[in-house]
């Protein structure tokens, strides 16, 4: 159990849990819609779930990453009830107005990445917030969004090789993608 | 190996202290090679962007997001402290709507696939009520209705579907189940408002010397059994408690 997860009498302080990892899962909603609106709508939704399933939530298993893994279950019941996946979406001004907005620490040579991680599918940014942004274990990744570790590492090559190809097109490297065979 | 050997996929793991050690160390060896490095270079720059983007605090409107988890943490406790009898109540009440209707055994099964009650309520005895599916996915509710056999009228008398379409469930799925002493028909019920939501139903053949049939319902981690002939019998909840006096509620 990480530092997020301060316990009074051996008992999840829920309140004071779920207000530390709020920050991280604002930022994961909104790299996942890639909308204010519905990323606020989903973090809602993930700490009602959170709560309502809180008897099932295993101590031993850090809350950040059973929140995310509840989050990501209801962004893909939001594509079954929508009967689609979201489209990729070129991120406009707002969502870097988002990240402006949200932090006395932005830096402004940020939002060209901020602009190209929204052209990336939400497979590939799923993988690289949680690994890269997050700093999780493939491990731990793999238990959030149900895939097998290495199924994490192959995508996760391919998310940072798509985000390098849209950020520096021109990159030699890029021209020369090796992938194991 | 050499540096044109290492593929992307392993310097993505390798950023990411991933890699098996023997092949980690071989990309430690390799950064030697300028061209290599530079290669690996390039991928950190892009990680230290995504980093930078993980530094960004998400604390705009902080009191906000405070003040609504403590409004859902209080909701939580208040539902949580909510007298058992009461809450059981609730569902016995739908389970009791359950029963209306419910005659199920010549239907459900032909008689050579009934499988013989040894302990009627061994479930009460044991408070064990381990329904399982019997090597069975979920099929689509909708194929119900092409069924061969006698599972329609089944349906047509299973009242209870009309008290979970009341609280906004729909059905979407069945499969055959058993608990090791008979066969029952399991529905699954899934919210419209919240699909992840489900409940599952379990339609049991009557056994004596229940002549109404019994099951049990399940709506957000509450369990209910109930039987026909004397309305809600008992409940429990949570999947894993075992049945104790105390929860053991009057027949409404």
């Amino acid at each position: 159990v990480g530092p997020e997860s301060p316990r009074i009498l051996g008992t999840l302080n829920w309140s004071s849990s779920l207000k530390t990892v709020i920050p991280s899962l604002r930022r994961y909603a909104l790299l996942l819609t890639s909308d204010p609106q519905s990323a606020d709508d989903l973090v809602q939704d993930c700490l009602e779930r959170i709560l309502k399933s809180k008897d099932k939530y295993d101590p031993t298993r850090s809350l950040r990453s059973w929140a995310f893994g509840i989050m990501h279950n209801l962004h893909v019941d939001n594509w079954r009830k929508n009967k689609t996946k979201p489209t990729l979406v070129s991120i406009d001004g707002e969502l870097v107005d988002q990240f402006k907005s949200s932090g006395e620490n932005f830096q402004p040579e940020l939002a060209d990445t901020i602009a190209a991680f929204g052209q990336l599918s939400v497979e590939h940014r799923e993988v690289l917030v949680l690994v890269a942004i997050e700093g999780m274990s493939y491990r731990e990744a793999s238990e959030c969004i149900g895939i097998p570790p290495g199924t994490i590492m192959s995508r996760l090559a391919r998310a940072r090789g798509a985000l390098k190809h849209i950020l520096e097109p021109t990159s030699t490297a890029d021209t020369n993608l090796r992938t194991r065979t | 190996m050499s540096p044109d050997q290492i593929t992307d996929e392993q310097i993505s793991a390798w950023l990411d202290g991933e890699l098996h050690p023997t092949e980690a160390a071989n990309i430690d060896r390799q950064l030697a090679n300028s061209d290599f490095a530079e290669r690996v270079q390039q991928m950190r720059s892009i990680d230290a962007k995504l980093r930078a983007l993980g530094d960004i605090q998400f604390d705009a409107d902080r009191e906000k997001w405070h003040r609504k988890v403590d409004q859902l943490v209080d909701q939580s406790e208040q539902s949580a402290n909510k007298p058992v009898f009461g809450r059981l109540a609730n569902y016995g009440m739908m389970a009791a709507m359950l029963a209306i209707g419910l005659s199920l055994s010549p239907l459900l099964f032909p008689p050579e696939q009934q499988i013989p009650i040894e302990a009627t309520w061994v479930y009460r005895a044991t408070g064990a009520h381990q329904m399982v599916s019997v090597g069975s996915a979920w099929q689509p509710y909708e194929e119900m209705a092409s069924l061969p056999g006698q599972l329609n009228p089944l349906l047509e008398q299973f009242q209870g579907q009309k008290a979970l379409a009341s609280i906004g469930y729909v059905p979407v799925g069945w499969r055959v189940a058993s608990d090791g002493h008979s066969l029952a028909l399991q529905l699954l019920f899934a919210s419209e408002s919240d699909p992840s939501s489900e409940a599952t139903v379990f339609l049991r053949p009557h056994v004596e010397p229940d002549p109404q049939g019994s099951g049990l319902i399940e709506v957000n981690g509450i369990q209910a059994f109930y039987n026909g002939a004397q309305g809600v019998d008992a409940a429990y909840v949570g999947h894993d408690l075992p049945l104790t006096d105390e929860l053991w509620i009057a027949q409404l």
